[in-house]
């Protein structure tokens, strides 16, 4: 079993954090979060993770205070990068259903 | 023994791709200290299950130390990466300051000015680049005393292009 948490220094005042759980090769919870710094505190805006195994994705507004939330489909680390590389920061603004 | 290693990403680096990644897979001895950080935190694993089922979504952070400390309490092995993209980053590594995380690496340091001693260079400026490293991740500085301990975060730094 593999517990891997990576951070992902983005463009200026975005990362991404992600904790993934390997266990005989398989990935059993994943959470990957789109942060941004405020305040001296990195704050998170889009979370996606399956726990509980329910894949799902939430988005919070700048205080930390949950907006949204809604379920997906399982998401990669590879793709939560390609969605945050395409829409910057006008990730925080979007419909989630569709992230 | 601490097993670290540091591989950093840097993309389009004036327009040059260059990959830098910053690992560090902890020993045992940090992982039980890892584990330990999150149970005095929240008491129990009990009360972290409790808080989780209360505030679920609501706070995130705490889903992640519950399955972090779940698994750790299973054997997990704990590892994690720093993947930087700033040309800031790469700025950081002058030739001093390698030298200066290489003689650490070879040598038991026990304060700041030690390494100076040890490096045949002036305190201050051993002293800036100390700092300059450890809030760029790059070592940690233990204090014993009135003494700051450098720490070497990194056996190995690969930059690829």
């Amino acid at each position: 079993m593999k517990i891997y948490r990576k951070i992902y220094e983005l463009r200026n005042k975005e990362r991404l954090e992600s904790v993934e759980i390997i266990k005989d090769g398989k990935r059993i919870y994943y959470s990957y979060n789109y942060q941004i710094l405020k305040d001296n505190k990195w704050r998170i805006s889009v979370r996606w993770d399956n726990f509980q195994k329910k894949p799902h994705v939430d988005s919070f507004d700048e205080n930390g205070n949950l907006q949204s939330s809604s379920s997906t489909r399982e998401k990669s680390l590879k793709e939560v990068l390609e969605l945050i590389d395409i829409f910057g920061k006008n990730i925080v603004s979007m419909d989630i259903t569709k992230l | 023994m601490v097993k670290i290693l540091f591989l950093w990403t840097l993309q389009n680096f004036e327009g040059i791709n260059i990959q830098i990644k910053l690992r560090k897979v902890y020993d045992e001895k940090e992982r039980d200290a890892l584990e330990q950080n999150i149970l005095e935190e929240f008491e129990s694993i009990e009360r972290l299950k409790q808080k989780v089922s209360r505030n679920g979504c609501r706070e995130p952070e705490l889903v992640d130390k519950l399955m972090v400390l779940e698994y750790l309490q299973k054997g997990a092995e704990y590892k994690e990466e720093k993947i930087s993209h700033s040309e800031k980053s790469i700025s950081v590594l002058t030739y001093r300051r390698v030298h200066l995380m290489g003689y650490i690496s070879n040598n038991e340091v026990r304060s700041i000015q030690e390494l100076a001693n040890g490096l045949d260079r002036d305190y201050k400026n051993v002293y800036d680049d100390v700092n300059i490293l450890f809030k760029n991740g790059l070592i940690d500085l233990n204090k014993e005393g009135k003494r700051r301990i450098p720490i070497l975060k990194a056996d190995n730094i690969l930059i690829e292009f």
